[in-house]
């Protein structure tokens, strides 16, 4: 335990003071946008921890986003106020829809965040009045942190960052208590959970809206931070990157939620940077094909992610997601590469 | 109105043939070897720009189709190899990362032999439309539909009458207990592949004639399939068909009679009703379903 | 206790993050001045779903590096453009021209090829006072003028516009309108509904359908019912060769009246037969043969297609036509002021008469586009080929 407590506290020395030795926009524009990310993907992997997957992370994203946008564009309310604001009525919005959702086992759910969140996304082309459809909404109020400019990019890197590390302190809270035991719990087998006297869904509702609340909170910064927002980000492939994030870094560790989407971002950059350097006149088709290739070495060479689980992942063996014919399960250690 | 039902039954029909197709490529994997193939896509991809080459090369149509389906086969069965067998046993969701990373790679080669803008592939028997109880339905539609019954019974048939077809079936069912009596599930996982590129391929081929070929095409045609098969059932080869069907036509009906924009959104809402009022892909309680 | 392989996987790891920090540092290019080469960024969509787009863009600019290259560069400087891909995404688009600006030391920064990513651009290049060309053709990223961004493709209401005329000319008074249910077909939804308004038209239906959709007969079908005297489609292909077919084959004889987007040979594979008599307006660019020998394009327009074609393989279209602009200009401005931001500002802002594949722009500082109707022309698809219509 104390070496995580150690850990945390030299990152958050690394975070304070990385400004000072990277300073170019681009650098920092870099760095928030993987805080950005980082929080999403921690509340991603806070539900892993229940063994839920959701495919819908990008629609709670993008409504934190519209929402804080219209709140401070339409009635003129300070950033700092609709930030907290949308980020509170996406975790409504959660519960509502965890409530269906969450009965529904293993890839039945997995396909009704997936629909939820082309349903957002569809709602964010059509109502074009609200919206601004395909266009987007241009103008979004800037945030001011110190003073009436709009935040600087510096600026922007420390607030960032600080909800990132706060985001990654609470999840860490949460596991580490009687939560967390009983999201283990859950994780082992919902049956046996229920039968130790565990609420499961109550503590599956806490970490769905949980994860939904960190997604619209990192999307309502981002909306004014980047100050236009269109329905494109949005959609069903940020949502695959944010489980390619949470997946690469380790689903069940939460530190996992940070590395992977550092790694997952850093690495589309350099690849893009790169490549050009060996094969001179390429464009982006050869680095998207490199990066698939590295995703799926990657994957291989590290299947339970960069950052290994404190969580003892071979009861997680057991499957969250209903494997038929209990293939895994039949292949224990010989298949198994340590 | 009246002219608006069978044109939207129709057209159903047709995009659910495709779907089935790729539902049934989704399944056939799933269940043999448990992985979700966000893959599955990019085989009807790769073998309707195959195709699309070899016929400016000058090859016949017929052979271009066939020689594109065996080549794409090749290409499910090297997947398999390369990027499935190395992480047998990893957690179902990094498998899933890895094919979304392999569909990610095909994508990228495909941009870079083919680039970005669409082709065309001739219909199979160019002639006029069929008028049909007041919906009309082009020649390519028929042989969507022709064909993908066609794969669908000689897949069954394959599954209940041949040896190998019991081995996958067996897998399907209980690996440990196929081992025992001496299947190798290593084999039914490229059979599996192979299997399932094929189908893709199939799909691919013939729906081009209607929709020309794109290389980002396996996205959208992937995502389809997997709510059909996920409707169906997931492990469930019938279920995928009919899950496939039910895919189109409720897209079809939701475009025509509620509103084209919110299709999409309106398709989803209905196929999540389904699932959740059918209860089969529920918790009850706290019981879970059997594996 | 920790064991071999637990052991390997933890020095894999620091390795790999140790690579990925020493990449992203090496990743930037030395600062300007280094033999006195001038920069210029150029940010496209090569892949994502604009990469129709972005990629003849990314070819031209290469096209364009090289013979830059060949030729050392302008007014005895060299020009270096690089390249990089946004993935059709606004977040990676505005981040990539933060590199640009901030790590590569460009001079100015061509790019954005949706309107989604050219917006976030646009408001950098203010912030950054750094000159942005956008090939987007959103009417709202040059009207209001800003004074760092300048608009090489046509708008979107100059396109509606000219496509208006054809709609004019034959004297309907109804038209369906099927569109893409983004921000190029909305915009011409907002476009046509305007302009029709204005003449006197109705628009008796519209009908969305998705960039992914495989079929539109449903849309066509719910059209043909209101009874259009022509059927207008806003899309780019697949879709918009697929709407022209299901026009056909529900046996709709109207004229079919498509946008811009297809300005692609691609438009007539697809389509077949249904792309027999298909109008839509467009740059010069597709139907530069066919232009009178005074024309003032036409020269430019015959050398673009060309050098194009042979040094990509594939033929050009109008997209990389907007790089092309875009890049020409700013080579314009480099030549007579240098690679002074604010200087390039300036004499863009009051360039007249220069001769692109877009038309022949006349800026102003309240118009940053220097584009109108009379620099398209109304195409007309016969026999497999394009031909001016009359």
């Amino acid at each position: 335990m104390t070496w995580e407590r150690a850990g945390f506290a030299l990152l958050a020395a690394g975070v304070a003071a990385l400004p000072v030795f990277v300073s170019t926009a681009y650098a920092l524009a870099l760095l928030n946008i993987i805080g950005l990310y980082a929080i999403v993907t921690v509340g991603l992997v806070l539900l892993g921890c229940s063994g839920q997957v959701s495919l819908g992370q990008a629609a709670f994203y993008g409504l934190g986003a519209y929402g804080s946008a219209l709140l401070s564009r339409g009635l003129g309310w300070s950033p700092w106020l609709t930030i907290p604001a949308a980020t509170a009525a996406v975790a409504g919005v959660a519960y509502a829809v965890g409530l269906p959702a969450l009965r529904l086992a293993g890839h039945f759910f997995v396909l009704a965040t997936l629909g939820f969140g082309v349903i957002v996304n569809v709602l964010m082309v059509q109502l074009v009045p609200v919206t601004g459809g395909g266009n987007g909404l241009r103008d979004i109020p800037p945030l001011q942190i110190a003073g009436i400019r709009p935040a600087t990019e510096r600026q922007f890197y420390y607030l960032i960052w600080t909800l990132a590390l706060g985001a990654l302190l609470l999840a860490r809270n949460i596991t580490s208590h009687r939560t967390g035991r009983a999201l283990r719990a859950i994780l082992g087998s919902e049956v046996a959970a229920a039968a130790l006297g565990v609420e499961v869904s109550r503590y599956k509702m806490q970490v769905f809206v949980a994860s939904a609340a960190y997604a619209a909170l990192a999307g309502a910064v981002y909306a004014h931070y980047i100050r236009f927002i269109s329905p494109s980000p949005f959609a069903l492939y940020a949502s695959l990157f944010f489980l390619i994030m949470a997946v690469v870094g380790g689903l069940t560790n939460i530190w996992g939620g940070l590395f992977g989407a550092a790694a997952v971002t850093v690495l589309d950059q350099v690849i893009r940077a790169q490549v050009p350097r060996v094969f001179p006149r390429v464009g982006g088709e050869y680095q998207t094909a490199i990066y698939g290739v590295l995703l799926v070495v990657i994957m291989i060479f590290f299947p339970r992610g960069l950052v290994r689980g404190a969580i003892d992942l071979r009861h997680a063996q057991a499957h969250p997601l209903p494997v038929p014919g209990g293939t895994a399960d039949a292949e224990p250690a010989e298949e198994w590469r340590a | 109105m009246s002219t608006l039902l069978p044109q939207l039954l129709l057209t159903g029909l047709t995009t659910g043939s495709i779907y089935a197709l790729v539902a049934l490529g989704f399944v056939l994997i799933y269940s043999v070897t448990g992985i979700l193939n966000f893959a599955q896509g990019e085989f009807s991809m790769l073998s309707a720009l195959v195709c699309a080459t070899l016929l400016a090369w000058h090859l016949p149509l017929g052979a271009a189709a066939l020689i594109a389906a065996a080549a794409v086969c090749a290409v499910g069965a090297l997947t398999e190899r390369l990027a499935i067998r190395p992480a047998s046993g990893a957690h179902p969701l990094t498998l899933l990362i890895i094919t979304f990373g392999v569909s990610m790679a095909f994508r990228g080669i495909a941009l870079m032999l083919w680039g970005a803008d669409p082709y065309a592939l001739p219909e199979f028997t160019p002639g006029p439309a069929l008028v049909l109880l007041g919906g009309v339905l082009i020649r390519q539609a028929i042989w969507a539909i022709a064909l993908s019954l066609a794969v669908v019974a000689a897949l069954f048939v394959f599954f209940a009458r041949t040896v190998p077809g019991a081995a996958v079936r067996a897998c399907a069912d209980n690996a440990f207990a196929s081992r025992l009596v001496g299947i190798s599930p290593r084999r039914m996982s490229l059979l599996a592949f192979t299997l399932s590129a094929a189908l893709g391929a199939v799909a691919g081929i013939v729906m081009t004639p209607i929709t020309g070929a794109t290389y980002d095409m396996g996205l959208a045609l992937g995502l389809k399939g997997f709510v059909a098969a996920v409707i169906g059932g997931l492990a469930n080869a019938p279920g995928a068909v009919l899950g496939g069907y039910l895919v189109g036509l409720i897209e079809a009906l939701t475009t025509g009679y509620l509103s084209p924009g919110y299709g999409t959104a309106i398709t989803f809402l209905v196929l999540l009703a389904v699932l959740f009022l059918q209860r089969e892909g529920l918790v009850h309680g706290a019981r879970r379903r059997p594996a | 206790m920790i064991t071999q392989a637990a052991l390997a996987r933890r020095l894999t790891t620091i390795a790999l993050a140790a690579a990925l920090a020493a990449g992203l540092a090496a990743s930037g290019r030395p600062a300007l001045g280094q033999g006195g080469a001038i920069r210029i960024g150029a940010v496209f969509a090569v892949t994502g779903p604009a990469s129709s787009l972005g990629k003849p863009e990314k070819d031209t600019a290469a096209m364009l590096a090289a013979q830059l290259a060949a030729s050392g560069g302008v007014a005895g400087r060299p020009v270096q453009i690089i390249t990089y891909d946004s993935e059709t995404d606004p977040t990676k688009a505005v981040l990539l021209m933060k590199k640009a600006v901030t790590e590569d030391g460009v001079a100015a920064v061509v790019g954005g090829t949706t309107s989604p990513e050219s917006q976030p651009m646009a408001d950098y290049a203010m912030s950054a006072e750094i000159p942005f060309m956008s090939v987007a053709a959103s009417t709202t990223l040059s009207v209001p003028a800003r004074a760092w961004v300048f608009q090489m493709p046509q708008r979107n209401d100059v396109a509606a516009a000219t496509a208006m005329q054809y709609l004019v000319a034959l004297r309907v008074t109804t038209f369906a309108f099927l569109y893409r249910n983004d921000d190029f077909g909305q915009d011409g939804l907002v476009g046509f509904r305007t302009y029709a308004r204005q003449r006197g038209m109705t628009v008796v239906d519209t009908e969305p359908f998705a960039a992914t959709d495989t079929d539109l007969s449903a849309q066509v079908a719910r059209a043909r019912i209101k009874n259009p005297q022509a059927m207008v489609v806003w899309s780019t292909p697949p879709t918009a060769a697929i709407a022209a077919k299901n026009i056909r084959q529900l046996g709709m004889p109207v004229p079919i009246l498509e946008s811009h987007g297809i300005a692609n040979r691609a438009f007539i594979q697809l389509a077949g037969p249904a792309a027999e008599g298909v109008v839509f307006p467009a740059g010069k660019l597709l139907v530069a043969g066919k232009l009178p020998a005074g024309d003032p394009q036409k020269a430019l327009l015959e050398r673009y297609a060309r050098d194009f074609e042979a040094a990509n393989k594939y033929a050009a279209n109008t997209f990389g036509g907007h790089a092309y602009d875009g890049i020409t200009m700013l080579l314009d401005a480099f030549r007579h002021v240098g690679p002074d931001k604010a200087g390039v500002r300036e004499y863009l802002e009051h360039l007249r008469g220069f001769v692109g594949t877009g038309g022949v722009f006349a800026m102003s500082p309240q118009n940053h586009n220097g584009l109108s109707t009379k620099d398209m022309v109304l195409v007309v698809i016969k026999n497999g080929a394009w031909d001016i219509w009359r």
